[in-house]
């Protein structure tokens, strides 16, 4: 009786893994149904199209991989990473969508974010793409799964990007795509972080973070259905969004003025 | 261990800088009447409040310390100093305070040109950065050296405060709509307004 014990253990825990697992797959596929229900309902789609399309293949995905989980576990972990590729390629929509969004009615910060945008979708294409150019559909879902953690990085400095742009310029951009950035820019932190650990600790965290992942993602399909319930746009500035005054002649006032500052606080330090 | 720490800082500065986005309220659209008086309130308090000679001279002046010396008091003396001190260490921060008010300023009115510098944006914004970081110096030196270790400082500091008073006015002169004085000064042969 007592050397059963740890086996019985052993399977009740698996037993309430895989029901937590499902109960929370199933929670998560309502949340991403009740989202896009919202976005017909709302007409939504036509405001944030890019975040329709990519929740789409989101929810897509999760609908077609259940039946290959539950019936063909072998081919799960190839069909998982291709699925993958393509929601990871319509998050990169939503970050097109944020920027071209949150800057809309400030072309100054929208010129200084979509240098940044650009450049990081040329360094992933670069890096992720063309080495599968070509490479057959098993070992795609291969070399996805080498390079995911550092497609996301490239995510994470994507988002960083735009968030340091609307920190540095104090942009209000409205509850709907606040609440895109939040849920977003939470999943991709929480993934990086977790193959970083699971790096480093090995399979022990892997399992612990198999938990502790799809509950982030929960939280963010939270905030998304909390935030994307209706279209709450960002306010409208007063002014014209095109100044009259020159950019140039407005910078190189304040810069007069800067250095000419900073030359008097440094004379005043080194005293 | 270092690509640990470099995805693990990547993955925790996205949440950082996440919670700190969410968290820090949102600048007022341009143009709107609480930007233009929180402006004229700042070159109002650096003009009136902070910059007159006869303020800088009395906080940091030492006829005060003179006066407290002669009564030959020591507990009076470090009462003085402490207080005095405070008072040298609130006026700095205000100046600082000033200097963030005038980068908001700028943000708020730049983040609206369609034809912006990103350079000259970028090398403004590392500008104001450097001199934060230059103000906050200057707080350490005074924390450090006390109110009457560096008297040469403080009118530089002070002469920084007129600075940023000339850009507020310039930044102001923006926001105030231009009215010709006679319109047909800046009209064509037709009299329409150019």
């Amino acid at each position: 009786m007592r050397s059963s014990l740890p086996a019985i253990h052993v399977r009740m825990h698996a037993y309430w893994g895989y029901m937590a697992a499902s109960v929370l797959w199933s929670a998560g596929f309502l949340l991403e149904s009740l989202i896009l229900f919202r976005f017909l309902w709302c007409r939504l789609f036509r405001h944030y199209p890019f975040f329709f399309v990519y929740l789409t293949v989101v929810w897509t995905t999760n609908l077609a991989l259940w039946p290959i989980y539950r019936y063909h576990p072998a081919a799960y972990k190839t069909s998982f990473w291709v699925l993958q590729f393509f929601a990871v390629l319509a998050g990169f929509g939503v970050l097109l969508e944020l920027m071209q969004k949150s800057f809309e009615r400030y072309p100054g910060a929208r010129r200084f974010a979509t240098i940044v945008i650009v450049g990081m979708f040329a360094i992933l294409f670069g890096y992720f793409a063309y080495p599968m150019l070509g490479a057959p559909l098993a070992s795609a879902g291969q070399h996805f799964a080498f390079f995911e953690r550092d497609f996301r990085t490239v995510q994470a400095l994507t988002i960083a990007g735009v968030l340091a742009v609307i920190y540095y310029y104090r942009i209000d951009v409205g509850k709907n795509l606040r609440g895109i950035i939040a849920g977003f820019g939470l999943y991709v932190g929480s993934t990086i972080l977790s193959h970083a650990l699971r790096g480093f600790a090995g399979s022990s965290f892997g399992q612990e973070w198999s938990i502790i992942q799809p509950y982030t993602y929960f939280v963010s399909l939270l905030t998304w259905a909390m935030t994307l319930w209706s279209y709450a746009p960002a306010p409208v500035p007063e002014v014209s969004p095109e100044p009259t005054h020159s950019y140039e002649a407005f910078a190189r006032g304040t810069k007069e003025e800067l250095g000419a500052i900073r030359a008097q606080v440094g004379r005043a330090e080194r005293q | 261990m270092t690509e640990l720490l470099l995805f693990t800082a990547v993955g925790a500065g996205l949440l950082l800088l996440l919670v700190l986005v969410l968290r820090r309220p949102p600048a007022p659209a341009e143009g709107g009447a609480e930007a233009l008086v929180a402006a004229k309130r700042s070159l109002h308090a650096l003009q009136h409040g902070l910059l007159p000679i006869e303020l800088v001279d009395r906080i940091f002046g030492k006829q005060d310390l003179e006066y407290v010396e002669s009564l030959d008091s020591g507990p009076v003396r470090d009462l003085f100093m402490k207080e005095r001190k405070r008072l040298a260490l609130a006026w700095v921060d205000q100046v600082r305070r000033q200097i963030s008010g005038l980068r908001d300023f700028h943000t708020r009115r730049s983040r609206m040109f369609a034809r912006m510098s990103r350079w000259t944006e970028l090398s403004v914004g590392l500008d104001f950065a450097d001199l934060q970081i230059q103000c906050r110096a200057l707080h350490l030196v005074l924390q450090w050296r006390g109110p009457y270790a560096a008297p040469q400082l403080v009118r530089r500091t002070a002469s920084t405060a007129a600075g940023l008073c000339a850009v507020l006015d310039k930044s102001l002169a923006f926001l105030t709509p231009a009215v010709p004085k006679r319109l047909g000064d800046d009209s064509g042969a037709d009299a329409a307004a150019l």
